[in-house]
């Protein structure tokens, strides 16, 4: 039996904990970041620092692989699933959007959470990500023998065009070429 | 026919070569003999900080060249960048003149080609002159005027490449396969001090390094200070701190650890290269003549109060490493200067020691006098600006006046608040003492003298 992916515009009800959750740990850890700013001791602050760091990374950039099955097993539709994946994030442009503006202008801040390299790789890395979560999802489908096709198209295109995005931002001339070409957009708008 | 002295004469010559000797080393080794115009060489890195050398008490780093070079000449311990990055501080050099006259506000803003360089005084001057290595300001290639060789490249903008970076060679672009940008770069310098030996000549040397992405070359051990300590770094210098804040592109990817490690063997392999400039400098007899100054754009905060980059006004971005070797010209060599010099300088300084005229344009004031070991009153303040980088970078604009004792910075177009040093706490981490009783006693000074420095600049002075 094929599970059911009809769209349920009114069914937010799943992804309510699940997003809550994942976005409350991620505003754990990012005022734990702040608070971690007063130990004294340079050897703790350093290691407590850098495993913050890593799980803040965690919690903006892999939040899909956790957050896409369990609102899916909640019985959610996938356009609320995916919608669920793009709350985290959403909020993190949202503090980079306040953070950035403290500096710039606002139509700089609108562009540095559109275009800049790192808030790219976040969102893009999310569609790769949910490509991810869905072929587990179907691979837990079939092993309950809902249903009997575990790849499909959508899945596999979401994960090619992420990693050919993520090629393009990341590692194509160690990044530089993406960055720079960021840059010349910037000054053919506001310079 | 020899010449014949009278006893007077003889008794007056002796007495003279007696108070010479007695003199000795406090004067330059051709004190009394018509100077002749002596070889400038200009050496430019990118991004070293000020107190990485081994002559500055570094921990661990080694650069026996320049500690040698900083040994038989002056080391300027308080030099400083105007503004504190890539493009508009080579201008800045380069010119003589603020970013607000030059015009090249940050690494976006094109170079203007009606700006004069040093380089172009030199030529008029007499002087054989060449521009080798990194030229990274916006734009096309500029006509610099009065250069007799150019090479420098394009590649990434003006970045270049550590490996196989192409150059541009008196306008032909030319591939360099297998050559790493430090060492091929020096060969094109010594290939022309040894076709300039008779003649004065000035050559501007500007390398890439140490600017990342730190890729270090062949002839560096990746052992070299593999086991070295980064205690002596801030407390915020975590592992993963220099990728906080969408700040990847300052020091790439990869722990902080890693990354200054291969930082500090960079600027090893600078000096590493400037010993092969100032080897081939004695292997040609011409290193007393020779004026061999070496500085940076910038310097670089590695964990300062969290940031791992140059855009700010602190003194790890805008302080610089300063030598200038000049044996026939330093009287007392081997010590250190106090006076704060800064990069519009050099461009009117290089032009006295060659006995050219400084153009009124230029805003630097020679530090020649510093040199001769005279009684000298450079400066007492000066105006630090920057125009914002943006993006990934997000420093706003600023204002700043940095004086003996104190920094005062004013951020323009933002919600940061001003913040106020004192300068002895700089080298640490920055500490503003605005709200503190001797911040508000020395508050009022220091923005009149902002104000003065931003009535100038609005007024074109």
């Amino acid at each position: 039996m094929e599970h059911n992916t009809s769209i349920r515009k009114s069914d937010w009800k799943p992804a309510v904990v699940p997003v809550s959750v994942a976005v409350g740990i991620w505003l754990f850890l990012h005022f734990l970041y702040e608070i971690l700013g007063l130990i004294e001791n340079v050897s703790l602050y350093r290691n407590l620092a850098s495993i913050n760091w890593i799980l803040l990374v965690i919690s903006v950039g892999f939040s899909a692989l956790v957050v896409y099955p369990v609102v899916f097993f909640r019985g959610a539709s996938k356009r609320i699933c995916i919608l669920a994946v793009f709350a985290l994030p959403m909020a993190w442009s949202v503090k980079e959007f306040i953070r950035v503006s403290a500096t710039v202008t606002i139509a700089e801040s609108l562009f540095y959470v559109l275009f800049t390299p790192v808030q790219i790789l976040v969102f893009v890395g999310q569609v790769g990500l949910i490509g991810v979560a869905d072929i587990y999802c179907r691979i837990r489908l079939k092993q309950r023998k809902e249903i009997s096709r575990v790849m499909g198209p959508v899945p596999l295109s979401a994960i090619f065009l992420s990693v050919l995005i993520l090629y393009f931002v990341l590692i194509r001339g160690g990044g530089y070429d993406f960055h720079l070409a960021v840059k010349m957009i910037y000054r053919s708008l506001f310079l | 026919m020899a010449q014949k002295f009278s006893r007077r004469e003889m008794l007056k010559g002796a007495g003279l070569t007696l108070a010479g000797s007695m003199l000795g080393s406090a004067l330059p080794r051709k004190g009394f003999s018509k100077p002749k115009k002596p070889n400038i060489i200009f050496i430019l890195s990118d991004d070293h900080r000020w107190n990485h050398l081994g002559i500055q008490g570094h921990p661990w780093i080694q650069t026996p060249n320049l500690d040698r070079l900083a040994e038989e000449g002056v080391l300027f311990d308080n030099a400083f960048c105007t503004t504190s990055l890539c493009s508009p501080s080579r201008a800045s050099f380069i010119t003589g003149r603020y970013v607000h006259h030059h015009g090249v506000k940050n690494n976006l803003h094109i170079w203007n080609n009606r700006n004069q360089t040093v380089l172009e005084h030199l030529k008029t001057g007499g002087y054989n002159t060449a521009f080798i290595g990194k030229w990274h300001m916006p734009g096309p290639l500029p006509e610099l005027r009065g250069v007799d060789r150019f090479v420098t490249f394009t590649a990434r903008t003006g970045q270049g490449l550590y490996y196989d970076c192409p150059l541009i060679i008196d306008g032909v672009e030319t591939e360099r396969k297998g050559t790493y940008i430090t060492e091929d770069l020096t060969d094109y310098a010594i290939d022309f001090i040894r076709e300039q030996q008779d003649c004065p000549f000035c050559l501007y040397l500007a390398h890439k390094a140490p600017h990342g992405p730190f890729i270090n070359p062949g002839d560096i051990s990746s052992d070299l200070y593999q086991e070295e300590s980064i205690d002596h770094l801030p407390k915020w210098a975590h592992s993963f701190s220099s990728m906080a804040n969408g700040e990847i592109y300052g020091m790439g990817l990869g722990t902080v650890e890693k990354k200054y490690k291969k930082y500090n063997r960079l600027i090893s392999s600078v000096d590493l290269q400037i010993g092969r400039v100032m080897d081939e400098l004695d292997r040609l007899g011409i290193a007393d003549d020779t004026v061999l100054i070496y500085s940076t754009d910038n310097g670089l905060l590695v964990g300062e109060n969290g940031h791992f980059d140059k855009r700010w006004a602190y003194d790890q971005c805008m302080r610089l490493p300063f030598i200038v070797r000049y044996p026939n010209g330093i009287v007392n060599p081997g010590r250190r200067s106090r006076e704060m010099v800064l990069n519009i300088d050099v461009a009117p300084s290089i032009l006295e020691l060659a006995g050219l005229p400084t153009p009124g344009h230029m805003d630097g004031i020679s530090f020649h006098s510093i040199l001769r070991d005279e009684k000298t009153d450079l400066r007492d303040s000066f105006l630090y600006e920057f125009y914002k980088d943006f993006p990934p970078y997000t420093v706003p604009d600023i204002d700043a006046v940095r004086t003996r004792r104190y920094l005062y910075v004013e951020y323009q177009n933002s919600r940061l608040e001003p913040e106020l040093f004192d300068v002895r706490s700089l080298v640490k981490n920055p500490v503003n003492i605005l709200e503190t009783p001797e911040g508000r006693e020395v508050l009022p000074e220091m923005k009149r003298l902002l104000k003065h420095y931003q009535e100038e600049k609005t007024h074109g002075a």
